[in-house]
């Protein structure tokens, strides 16, 4: 048995993968890319915050059906003539997409109070920085 | 060039000290100020504790889906009211400021609810019955940041409010 220097015999499987059957390089490549972009993904879905918003997660049942249905984007006119009308118009939908907001959280109701996180001593003594 | 990579490397060690200290000095101020009671009130709580933050995160996330939603749906409406503005030859640089301040407003509070999310989701991970006063100072950290959620809600509906002033306005003017 001859000694091979690890350079010819990287040369020859090399030399094999480039002249040989491609289906198993194929698969190979396919196997890798599907991990790579599996990864870049998940990545993505977890850094940009979108993780943190998704309801359709296990638990979240409740909260979908609390959302509000996303609407078909509307087009809105930007080259008619600007009248009394088209400001009422305009008016009308943004009065009622400021009447919308209002029926949302506010995040200014003090929820995190410690009554509110189960956290008031019995005998209301307590001695928090709040 | 070694002095100056080792300057480098001492400087980032200092800076690694000095954030690490003076974490560990919110920490133990935070613990300073709860009393025996309440410490044992956390550890006692601990449970409900982190199930009603629970609660409150998946309320929150909603009302952060909705708000996103309708705000977005708000900026387009603004922005081809604008156009039709600009495409009619009439000026309106106070509207134009309006839906730009608008647009920042927005995007601080998508950012300042992400970190409150992270808030929360750093109080849940905390392990209360051994850490109470830990878990108690992220609970602080998210109020504050919850109140800058809250704040930046306001501002987008004065806002609105202001838009709507300077739009009621060009009417009168159009009569």
């Amino acid at each position: 048995m001859s000694f091979t220097p690890p350079l010819t015999r990287i040369k020859r499987f090399a030399r094999k993968v480039v002249y040989g059957p491609k289906l198993p390089l194929a698969l190979t490549g396919a196997i890798l890319l599907t991990f790579a972009l599996t990864i870049v993904s998940v990545a993505w879905y977890t850094l940009d915050g979108s993780s943190k918003l998704d309801l359709s997660r296990p638990g979240y049942e409740r909260e979908r059906s609390e959302v509000r249905t996303t609407e078909t984007q509307k087009t809105y006119d930007t080259t008619s003539p600007l009248n009394q009308q088209a400001i009422d118009d305009f008016l009308k939908e943004y009065d009622d997409r400021s009447k919308e907001l209002s029926g949302y959280g506010s995040f200014g109701d003090g929820a995190l109070d410690d009554n509110d996180i189960q956290l008031k001593s019995q005998t209301g003594g307590n001695s928090s920085t709040e | 060039m070694i002095d100056r990579m080792l300057t480098r490397i001492m400087l980032s060690f200092v800076a690694v000290f000095l954030v690490a200290f003076s974490l560990a000095g919110v920490a133990m101020a935070q613990s300073d100020t709860l009393s025996d009671e309440m410490l044992d009130t956390i550890r006692a709580r601990c449970s409900n504790s982190q199930f009603a933050l629970q609660q409150i995160e998946k309320r929150d996330a909603v009302s952060r889906i909705n708000r996103g939603r309708a705000y977005d749906q708000m900026l387009r409406q603004l922005s081809a009211f604008n156009s039709r503005f600009a495409y009619n030859k009439i000026s309106s640089p106070d509207l134009i400021q309006y839906t730009t301040e608008l647009q920042d407003a927005i995007n601080s509070f998508r950012s300042s609810y992400d970190k409150y999310d992270t808030d929360i989701a750093n109080a849940l991970k905390v392990n209360c019955k051994e850490k109470p006063s830990e878990y108690y100072a992220v609970i602080v950290k998210a109020r504050e940041d919850r109140n800058t959620v809250g704040a930046q809600v306001s501002k987008i509906e004065e806002l609105i409010g202001k838009y709507r002033e300077a739009i009621v306005k060009y009417g009168e003017g159009l009569k």
